[in-house]
């Protein structure tokens, strides 16, 4: 076979690809069951931060697909216990946004726990959000209500507030 | 002795970074944390020793016509068995390098590497120079990881890649009232980038004043004998 | 940047460069020395010595820099400070920061304005950004959030952009402005919070006449800025329908309120003036000025910053060399070319109020002050 011919080059990049595929087809078994159980450990890992006391398997994962789709702020939906539904969120903000976890009580509307996960704002300004005080001024009020924004950082904390209103119309469809 | 100099070369005179300018964007988007660049480092250097040898090994097979897909398919294979395996064993790198893993298979200094060298020398002389330039790309992110991480957090710290929590060593050397946060951004990437450039062509103008000094003293004896 | 400029025909200015820096630091001292009698007397003594103790910080790490810079340069030390004005940037910069501002932010931000601002490109006169607006960018990026908390309430600007969008439409809408910030003459007489040097409009703008009149600033950039930003805004009142405010229509109360809020006076006469930074030629100046003014308005409106002076200054300095290799040549030959030019800046600047008011919604009613749930956080980001 002429070694220019175009039969023996694509021939030669077709055995090429697939010892290629091969290569990445054994790579993939290996890794595959171990990346699986990371995402869900990771996933389960900052509710526990917002129930220190709680153990990892009395969190549901609630299928959320159509939450997500009608609701694109919405990442992840679980339920703890009876009443307690947790929505974790992200938002835009003045630079990089916010992600948070909020945990709202559907049978009285309640805000039962706040947790921000991850600022990308100005640090000292969009950033005093994941801070306690904010945190603190949220728990315990009702969730579909007017809730208080950090003034000096309305374009960080807007739209989180805006998104707890927005769980709070969601809660009591989750089953 | 020419292997010995290739290495050397890779490493300092002719730093794929600094001084061919080679793998920039991703130099200058990770460097943050020593993590991070000790990280990409590593990856980077599994990468290029590997596709050295494999290219190398094959180099007399491969029709001429299409050595750049043939060569694109076996980067791209090793890069993704490499975030594969990053993903499984070490996620916490997974999330903070992102999507600069699966472009290490366009990082210039790897396909670069291979058309000037690997498809032209033998497998362990390619070996070697994948060693050196991977060592010199490593060298480059880390001294820029160590400067930005230090202005913008204040601390130098590295945590175990494998398990998250493990906290290797952390060393605070500025106040945290002190840190300039702007480092951690493009803005103090290209700033830092463009001194150490700046600092490794210097050195080079300075070692080549002193050659060519030397050179000139050498003649000018040879000449009075 | 050294940009060698062939033009003709030449005329030589009576002035020398000393003289024209001599003239240009008396006037940025007046309004400096201004400012602090207004912190020392609405604040508290040791608030006026603050910015002070600022411009001294400041000033002392222009003169190490540039020290270092004639050792490494071989040349002799009194040489490079006297010729280089680091001064003027010095004190530029520290009036353009609010008092909050911690003295190590200022020391790293000049640090950065003379070095790499300045001294990396060469020296006085080879720089292609304004020094001072590179160490203002500098604090803005690094070290919004490292104040003293000296001052403690909200700007003009913020507030305007915060809670009014920029567009207060109505007379209740503006009075609940003017009620916090003390109405149309503190804006006038910068008795409101800012940066340091920016709020005294009358005085910058009297400052500015002098330095006309002397032949240290060309008269064209600041009309040019100033009066485009004013034909900008007024354009967006008309077509937004602002309504009348005791009288006034909205078309002159609208862009008044643009100018003498934030730092476009401050920008305009002493920053777009820079001679290093902004074109030589008169045409390429106006040029300049009227693409700064619409790049103001636009990050004014549309961006998520409040202030959008200072990174129009930025943007335009980038542009310096080719508006000045465009109109390089025998004036009288390109005169052409030149018109066609700032026509076309014209244009742009009218499309961006037409862009703005066709998708900015104002705001008719009153507005309070929003609830605050942490302490007020001093609203340092705010200023320029």
């Amino acid at each position: 076979m002429n070694k220019s011919s175009p039969a023996y080059l694509a021939l030669f990049l077709a055995i090429t690809a697939g010892i290629a595929g091969g290569a990445l087809y054994s790579a993939n078994a290996l890794t595959a069951p171990v990346i699986k159980a990371n995402a869900e450990k990771a996933e389960k890992a900052s509710l526990l931060e917002m129930y220190p006391d709680a153990s990892i398997d009395d969190f549901v994962v609630v299928d959320a697909e159509d939450i997500i789709a009608d609701h694109p702020s919405v990442q992840g939906v679980y339920k703890y216990g009876d009443d307690i539904v947790i929505f974790k969120n992200a938002v835009s903000g003045y630079d990089g946004g916010t992600v948070f976890l909020v945990a709202i009580n559907a049978t009285d509307d309640t805000i039962d726990s706040f947790k921000a996960i991850s600022n990308g704002d100005t640090k000292g300004i969009g950033s005093k959000i994941t801070e306690n005080a904010f945190a603190e001024s949220l728990a315990g009020k009702q969730a579909s209500g007017e809730l208080d924004t950090i003034s000096g950082a309305t374009l960080t904390s807007t739209p989180v507030v805006e998104a707890i209103n927005e769980c709070a119309t969601i809660a009591p469809t989750v089953e | 002795m020419n292997r010995m100099q290739n290495f050397k070369n890779g490493l300092i005179k002719d730093n794929p970074v600094f001084g061919l300018y080679l793998g920039l964007c991703s130099t200058l988007a990770i460097t943050t944390s020593i993590n991070n660049a000790i990280g990409m480092g590593v990856a980077v250097i599994f990468v290029l020793i590997l596709s050295n040898m494999i290219i190398s090994a094959i180099r007399k097979l491969v029709p001429d016509e299409i050595r750049i897909p043939v060569y694109i398919v076996i980067i791209a294979t090793l890069v993704k068995i490499i975030q594969m395996l990053i993903q499984a064993y070490a996620p916490a790198l997974d999330s903070s390098l992102g999507v600069f893993i699966p472009l290490i298979v366009v990082n210039c200094i790897i396909l670069g590497r291979a058309e000037a060298f690997a498809s032209k020398n033998g497998v362990l002389d390619s070996a070697l120079d994948g060693v050196g330039m991977g060592l010199g790309y490593l060298l480059a992110v880390l001294s820029m990881s160590v400067i930005r991480q230090l202005l913008s957090t204040g601390v130098l710290s590295m945590t175990n890649p494998f398990n998250e929590a493990q906290v290797l060593f952390s060393l605070r050397l500025i106040p945290e009232d002190f840190t300039i946060s702007m480092f951690s951004s493009p803005l103090g990437a290209f700033m830092t980038f463009a001194c150490l450039a700046a600092g490794l062509t210097a050195y080079k103008l300075h070692v080549q004043k002193k050659e060519a000094a030397a050179k000139a003293a050498a003649n000018s004896q040879e000449a009075a004998k | 940047m050294k940009y060698t400029f062939h033009v003709s025909p030449n005329l030589q200015s009576k002035n020398s460069t000393q003289q024209i820096m001599r003239d240009l630091t008396i006037g940025l001292l007046v309004v400096f020395v201004a400012s602090v009698i207004y912190y020392s007397t609405a604040f508290g003594i040791n608030v006026g010595l603050q910015a002070v103790i600022l411009l001294a910080c400041s000033l002392v790490t222009t003169f190490v820099c540039e020290a270092v810079f004639a050792k490494l340069k071989k040349k002799s030390v009194k040489d490079v400070i006297t010729h280089s004005f680091g001064w003027v940037t010095s004190i530029i910069l520290v009036m353009m920061c609010p008092m909050n501002i911690t003295p190590y932010a200022i020391i790293i931000a000049t640090f950065f304005a003379i070095a790499v601002g300045r001294l990396m490109f060469g020296g006085f006169g080879y720089n292609i950004f304004n020094p001072a607006a590179v160490g203002r960018a500098v604090i803005f990026a690094s070290f919004s959030g490292a104040t003293t908390r000296l001052v403690t309430s909200a700007t003009p600007t913020g507030i305007l952009a915060g809670s009014f969008k920029w567009l207060p439409m109505t007379e209740v809408a503006l009075e609940s402005y003017l009620d916090r910030v003390g109405g149309f003459g503190s804006l006038f007489l910068g008795t409101t919070p800012g940066a340091i040097g920016e709020t005294f409009s009358i005085l910058i703008l009297l400052v500015g006449v002098f330095l006309v009149l002397r032949g240290v600033i060309d008269w064209r950039i600041p009309t040019f800025y100033l009066g485009t930003i004013f034909v900008i805004t007024c354009a967006l009142a008309l077509l937004t329908g602002v309504q009348p405010y005791h009288g006034i229509p909205g078309w002159i109360w609208y862009p008044v309120l643009h100018l003498i809020t934030g730092g476009v006076i401050f920008g305009g006469v002493f920053m777009l003036t820079d001679p290093v930074t902004a074109p030589t030629s008169p045409a390429g100046r106006i040029f300049f000025a009227i693409c700064a003014a619409a790049i103001t308005v636009l990050i004014r409106l549309k961006g998520n910053l409040p202030e959008g002076c200072l990174y129009s200054i930025l943007i335009m300095n980038c542009f310096t060399p080719m508006i000045e290799s465009a109109l390089d040549g025998p004036q009288l030959e390109i005169k052409k070319k030149a018109w066609f030019m700032i026509a076309c800046s014209a244009v742009l600047a009218l499309c961006v109020s037409f862009y703005a008011s066709s998708t900015m919604k104002g705001v008719k009613g009153p507005v309070k002050k929003t609830a605050q749930v942490v302490e007020v956080v001093p609203c340092v980001e705010e200023v320029l």
